[in-house]
């Protein structure tokens, strides 16, 4: 064993470990502790900064966290862990944490009791039940909290209040990867496995920034590349990232046009023979509607409208046309883009066309973007029904009711739940005036920052926010009530590959701060929900108990918790549901009882019925979606020539509220910048560094440039920068910006649509823009110092 | 032959459409899926009028009968509430273009030309993707609209 101090903001993915096919992944323990700290115990945990499902430690000493440690045991990251997980820990103690409850008073937040803070929520909630019925509610939760906080959650809204209106900010990173599941499988569930990356003699990762949105999953692709027999790589990402430089087949194609591009990859595939007939023809249906939809799609006329080589396009089918174990991972440059669900689709056609799934190295890995954005869809606390259940079969709608031992028409089913962009325009018309934030912090993560400001912040919504510090969101709330986070409270969370894992409380919240779960198990004792005996709707007290509740609950559904206990949780791996590996016998849950969704159309969203579902005939085969191409709105030209694409930065997650909190990830991207092609830069005369202003039809920004490696016609903008620790400045949100416009068939916001324009407004004056220099962000051109953390970024690495 | 009479149907409603579509999102810009969908449904509905032009020039139909104008507003007292009549109109003149293909499709059939009928078939399958749309955006519009 090795010891080694490594920079781990310099060298985010840390030392390398390299594997050959097949070989198991060695053990690489990170630890970083605060100077000094000598910890008295060490408690089980997992991540909650990205989707990875790392597994680790917090080290406590004297009741706070001092450190922490990567599991060597687990399964998913055997010890290693990434920059967030290794430094976002200190925001924990950030000195600004919510400490009691605030109400508004006389126009102004001021701190109040509990009795006080849901005293106003119950009294409300109370008279707009009796006024305006349940329509009258939204719940806008979260894929940071824990399963069992979302399945209480989601019990409250659906059977207890019994509104439709119920979504996460999942709706934002995950929705996509949940319906094209849903679309192509009949159901939700993740066919591949981590694993998969030890096995692939091929990795296609379509819009997946994997090295700065789930380092360790890079990390674990970055051994097999520098090990004996690597995987061939292909990238499509508009960005040069970190990826795309390893690549050997990079195309950067222009936002919005995914679809074609795989509708040309699989014209290419048909074409060449590189179809598993046999597999195809046991195992899917739609085939020739899918052969004729992407006849026409030749490499040439879809390299016109991508912008990219049609050499390269056949390239790329050639590469997945004849891997023998294919891994296909799709993240946000697929699911934030226009026809995002269509395009996640041909992914799966890809992987049913070459037989490629349930086996070792062949596998679909539809990301999610946030740690617990599985259990949302699992849960039923996005637009979901709890396990799985097709909210238009009436027998799993009656089914959950025997569950919950309520009435079926207390749980609204009359259609898919209401998407947070929909009750966004509830809002604005008055329709729905009591709004409850759990978690997440729309005023600078939704689409179009000035509509949503002006919407959440109107005298007519009674807006109630739970959170852990005073975000943009929460300062304009009527109610504000301080949460306990991660390694303050106990459950469990589910990542990408359905790994569940165990994160135990470690320490005491803050002041009077209460975990979600106790807060919303407290509003529905207030609220006196029954169930159909007139027993408490909500009968658990405590997270193993509602994990359990919520196990019932799955139970014979495609994502069953079976053996998966706390007791087992604890001191070992993670475990999956469902095995390593779904579908590795080729049937699928697409019979029209077992189904989650009996479909949309992928142009329109237009709902496809029972009856013609029946008519299909799945009878347990996958369901190959063909979809046409359509241009994105809002083409850039005229006055906003340039293609805006909005996106995740290594260093930090979401809205910064942790991230920023922590010194060593705020360093290493202090503020935002937008990033420009050389070519773009120099007809516009900016150089790195110079202040510009993007500006969109719908707002304006200021940011420093950065030359990088974005491919020309886009400027890309980090969208994790609001203004809670910038009081009085120009807003930098890159939500000023977007456009308000979401996906069909997943509802899932475009934010990497919408056209600006960019023009200087002062010179560098020496400075570079304030971008990491080692990631996608990198410079071109630009002699710059390298980012570093210094000593406090140093971590221990133990392995080989 | 009258088949000339009722391609001439079939154009009048589909350019109907197309209006309709036009007036509907720009009736209602804050329902913004409504205008994005209804920009690509408006790409259906041209496709149908250019996949009949050979047909129509064969039989002797009327000329292109050019741009329709869409209905005005429907009488409503608020935004959700027109909505709705909005789509449910829609939804009306979908189902009436649906019928014409199938009266053309028959008359077709009847006089074995087959290259009308596969024009005939494409067509009415992306006019029924445009009627099960008004259908699915009905349906989530209503529960809000008429308890609220």
């Amino acid at each position: 064993m090795a010891v080694r101090r490594v920079d781990r903001i310099a060298d985010p993915w840390g030392t390398r470990t390299p594997v050959g096919p097949g070989e198991p992944w060695p053990a690489r323990v990170d630890e970083h502790l605060a100077a000094g700290a000598e910890p008295d115990r060490w408690v089980q945990t997992a991540s909650v900064l990205h989707s990875d499902g790392d597994a680790y430690d917090v080290a406590v000493q004297d009741g706070r966290i001092v450190g922490v440690r990567g599991r060597a045991v687990d399964r998913v990251n055997r010890g290693r862990l990434g920059p967030k997980d290794l430094f976002g820990w200190q925001a924990n103690a950030s000195a600004d944490r919510l400490t009691v409850p605030l109400l508004r008073r006389d126009g102004a937040l001021r701190p109040a009791s509990w009795d006080e803070a849901m005293g106003a929520i119950v009294d409300r909630s109370r008279a707009l039940l009796a006024e305006r019925g349940p329509g009258a509610f939204g719940f806008y939760t979260s894929g940071q909290l824990l399963l069992e906080e979302y399945y209480t959650l989601a019990v409250i809204a659906r059977a207890g209040i019994g509104t439709n209106h119920v979504d996460g900010n999942t709706r934002l990173c995950t929705a996509t990867a949940g319906e094209a599941l849903k679309e192509s499988f009949g159901c939700d569930g993740q066919p591949g496995s981590y694993d998969d990356v030890n096995h692939a003699d091929a990795i296609a990762l379509f819009g997946h920034n994997v090295a700065e949105t789930q380092p360790v999953l890079w990390a674990r692709m970055l051994d097999r590349l520098e090990g004996p027999r690597p995987p061939r790589l292909l990238v499509v990402d508009p960005r040069r990232t970190i990826p795309a430089r390893r690549a050997d087949v990079h195309l950067p194609v222009r936002p919005g046009t995914n679809l074609a591009l795989l509708n040309a990859l699989l014209r290419e595939v048909i074409a060449g023979g590189w179809v598993d007939v046999e597999y195809v023809v046991a195992h899917a249906i739609g085939f020739d509607a899918l052969r004729e939809t992407v006849a026409p799609c030749t490499p040439e006329w879809v390299a016109r409208i991508c912008g990219v080589d049609a050499g390269a396009i056949r390239e790329a089918a050639r590469l997945v046309g004849t891997a023998q174990r294919l891994l296909c991972t799709v993240l946000q440059g697929v699911y934030q883009s226009h026809q995002a669900t269509a395009a996640a689709c041909q992914v799966n056609n890809l992987a049913i066309l070459r037989g490629m799934l349930g086996r070792p190295g062949c596998g679909v890995l539809q990301m999610n973007g946030q740690p617990s954005a599985q259990n949302t869809r699992e849960t039923g606390a996005n637009g979901d029904l709890p396990g799985f259940r097709n909210v238009a079969n009436d027998d799993h709608v009656a089914d959950l009711a025997r569950v919950w031992d309520v009435d079926p028409l207390q749980i609204p089913h009359y259609g898919a739940s209401t998407h947070v962009m929909q009750m966004v325009r509830h809002l604005e018309q008055g329709t729905l005036p009591f709004f409850w934030v759990s978690a997440t912090n729309p005023l600078v993560s939704l689409p179009e920052a000035r509509r949503i400001r002006d919407v959440l912040a109107s005298e007519d919504v009674f807006l109630v926010v739970q959170d852990l510090y005073v975000t943009e969101t929460a300062a304009v709330a009527d109610v504000v009530l301080p949460a306990a986070t991660w390694a303050e409270k106990t459950g469990t969370l589910t990542n990408a590959d359905r790994t569940v894992h165990l994160c135990e409380r470690a320490v005491d919240p803050p002041g009077q701060a209460r975990s979600d779960l106790d807060i919303w198990l407290d509003y529905a004792q207030r609220m006196g929900f029954r169930d159909r005996r007139g027993g408490p709707l909500v009968h658990w007290h405590d997270p193993e108990s509602a994990f359990e509740a919520f196990r019932a609950c799955v139970a014979g559904r495609p994502c069953a918790y079976d053996g998966i206990t706390y007791a087992r949780l604890r001191g070992g791996s993670g475990l999956q549901w469902g095995g390593e590996r779904l579908y590795g016998d080729g049937r699928f849950p697409t019979d029209p009882d077992v189904c989650e969704t009996y479909g949309r159309d992928l142009l329109t969203g237009a709902l496809i019925d029972e009856t013609a579902y029946r008519a299909m005939d799945p009878a347990g085969r996958a369901i190959l979606k063909a979809a046409e191409y359509a241009p994105p709105p809002e083409a850039p030209g005229g006055e906003h020539p340039l293609r805006l694409a909005t996106g995740r930065t290594l260093f930090h997650f979401h809205t910064r509220t942790k991230t920023a909190r922590a010194p060593q990830l705020q360093a290493a991207a202090p503020d935002v910048w937008v990033e420009l092609a050389p070519a773009d830069a120099r007809r516009l005369g900016l150089g790195e560094g110079d202040v510009a202003e993007v500006v969109s039809p719908r707002g304006r920004i200021e940011a420093r440039v950065r030359v990088g490696g974005v491919r020309e016609g886009v400027a890309f903008v980090p969208f994790h920068y609001g203004w809670w620790d910038r009081p009085g400045g120009a807003s930098r949100a890159a939500n000023e910006l977007t456009i308000t416009a979401w996906d069909p068939v997943s509802r899932q916001p475009l934010f990497k649509a919408g056209a600006v324009r960019v023009t200087k407004l002062a010179d560098a004056d020496g400075r570079a823009a304030p971008a990491p220099t080692n990631t996608a962000s990198a410079p071109v051109g630009a002699d710059l110092p390298p980012t570093r953390g210094g000593p406090d970024a140093e971590v221990v690495e133990t392995g080989p | 032959m009258r088949l000339a009479a009722a391609i001439a149907d079939v154009r009048a409603a589909e350019a109907r459409i197309a209006a309709e579509l036009d007036a509907v999102a720009a009736r209602h810009p804050g329902e913004h899926d409504v205008v994005h969908v209804a920009r690509a449904l408006a790409g259906l509905a041209e496709a149908n009028l250019a996949a009949l032009a050979p047909h129509a020039a064969r039989h002797g139909a009327a000329g292109d009968p050019g741009p329709a104008a869409g209905d005005p507003a429907p009488a409503a007292p608020d935004p959700a509430l027109a909505l709705l009549r909005d789509l449910r109109r829609l939804h009306l003149r979908y189902a009436e273009a649906s019928i014409d293909w199938v009266l053309l499709g028959q008359g077709a059939q009847a006089a074995r030309d087959a290259a009308l009928l596969d024009a005939v078939t494409a067509a009415h399958a992306r006019t029924l993707r445009g009627l099960a749309w008004t259908v699915t955006r009905l349906k989530e519009a209503a529960p809000q609209a008429l308890t609220s």
